[in-house]
C-alpha cells in the first residue's frame, strides 16, 4: 500500500507524472485490454475503450482518493467505459445491452481478430447470453482469476451477490454446453 | 503422490516448487481465453498512442490555461483602461470647460464691465460687505 501511495504521488506530481504514466500503461495495458475486450468482444471498440481509459486515469488521477487501490480504480473505469459504449451502440441501434453483445458474438466467426475454435465459439456464444453483470462476474473471475475482493469492489457489488451471480452463471453455462453436446 | 523408486526421469532441483507459480503466471498471462486476437505488434503501438495521446491533452491544457489567462489579462486591462483613461477625461474635459469659463469671466468678461454691471452680479449681502470693506480703506 505504500508502494502504490509513493506511485499514485509520482502519478500526481507534474514532473514526476510522465514517466510514472508511461509505467502504469506499460504494465497494465493488455489486462486491461483483455477485460474490455471480453466485455465489448469487438477489437476497434476495445482499443477505443483502452484508450480513453487511460486518458481518464490521466485526467483525474488528482481525484483519487485512494480509498480503493489504483488497479481496481482502474477496472472500474474500464468496465464503466465499456459499458457505456455497449449502451451507447445498442441504443443506436435501438436494440438492448443484450441483443447487441449477443449480435456480435453472432458475427464472432467472420471477425479477422478471432481464431478460436468451435468450442471457444461456443463458450463465447454461452457467455454472451448471460445477463449483463452475470457475464462480467464470470469473465473477471473464471479468465483472469480475480477473487472476489477485488470484484466487488470494482463492481460496487457485495461478495454474496458476486458469489450468487457467479455460480448461476456457471450453472446456466453448463447446462447449455452439455445439453448442445452432441455426444451426451 | 508417490514416485516409483525405479522412476529414471530426473528433474531440476525445486523444480515442482516453482511449477505450480510458473504455470499460474501463464495462465494468468492468458487473457485471451476466447479464442479473441489483436493485429501484430498491437500492445507497442497501443502503449505509443496512449502516451502521445496524454501527452498532447497535456499540451492542450496548458495552450487553454494560457489562452484563459491572456483572456482575462485582456479584459481586466481593457475594463481598467475604460475606467482609468475614459471616464475620468471626461471630468476633466467638463471640470477643464468650467475653468475655462471662469477664467474667462474673471480675465475678460468682468473686466469690461463697469461698477454697476458688477453689483448687479453681487448678492444682496456680498453688497454689504463689499460697502463696508469699501468704506474703510
Amino acid at each position: 500500500m505504500k508502494q502504490q501511495s509513493l506511485f499514485v504521488h509520482a502519478l500526481k506530481h507534474p514532473s514526476s507524472r510522465e514517466k510514472a504514466f508511461a509505467r502504469l500503461v506499460s504494465e497494465y495495458k493488455e489486462r486491461l485490454y483483455w477485460h474490455i475486450r471480453k466485455i465489448v468482444l469487438d477489437h476497434d471498440d476495445a482499443n477505443d475503450v483502452v484508450q480513453n481509459t487511460f486518458i481518464k486515469v490521466h485526467l483525474n488521477i488528482e481525484n483519487f482518493k485512494e480509498n480503493s487501490t489504483l488497479f481496481t480504480w482502474i477496472y472500474r473505469i474500464a468496465t464503466n467505459e465499456a459499458l457505456n459504449l455497449i449502451t451507447s451502440k445498442a441504443k443506436k441501434m435501438g436494440l438492448q445491452n443484450q441483443e447487441w453483445v449477443e449480435a456480435l458474438t453472432d458475427g464472432l466467426e467472420a471477425d479477422s481478430y478471432f481464431d478460436g475454435d468451435e468450442a471457444a465459439l461456443l463458450l463465447q456464444k454461452e457467455v454472451a447470453r448471460l445477463p449483463e453483470k452475470q457475464r462480467i462476474v464470470f469473465n473477471m473471475k473464471y479468465f483472469d482469476g480475480m477473487n472476489y475482493d477485488a470484484i466487488s469492489e470494482i463492481l460496487d457489488t457485495s461478495v454474496g451477490a458476486l458469489k450468487a451471480s457467479y455460480h448461476h452463471a456457471v450453472k446456466k453455462i453448463k447446462t447449455k454446453l452439455t445439453d448442445e453436446d452432441p455426444k451426451k | 503422490m508417490k514416485t516409483r523408486k525405479n522412476n529414471l526421469f530426473k528433474v531440476p532441483k525445486g523444480y515442482f516448487d516453482t511449477l505450480e507459480e510458473a504455470l499460474l503466471q501463464k495462465t494468468k498471462a492468458n487473457h485471451n481465453a476466447y479464442g479473441l486476437q489483436t493485429p501484430k505488434g498491437y500492445f507497442d503501438r497501443l502503449e505509443k498512442e496512449i502516451l502521445y495521446k496524454t501527452q498532447k491533452k497535456d499540451k492542450k491544457v496548458d495552450k487553454n490555461i494560457l489562452r484563459i489567462l491572456i483572456t482575462s489579462v485582456s479584459i481586466a486591462a481593457s475594463f481598467l483602461f475604460f475606467f482609468t483613461v475614459s471616464s475620468p477625461s471626461e471630468t476633466l474635459i467638463i471640470e477643464n470647460t468650467e475653468q475655462a469659463f471662469d477664467d474667462y469671466i474673471e480675465t475678460y468678461y468682468i473686466e469690461e464691465f463697469n461698477s454697476y454691471e458688477l453689483l448687479t452680479l453681487l448678492e444682496e449681502g456680498e453688497i454689504e460687505t463689499s460697502l463696508t470693506y469699501n468704506s474703510k480703506p
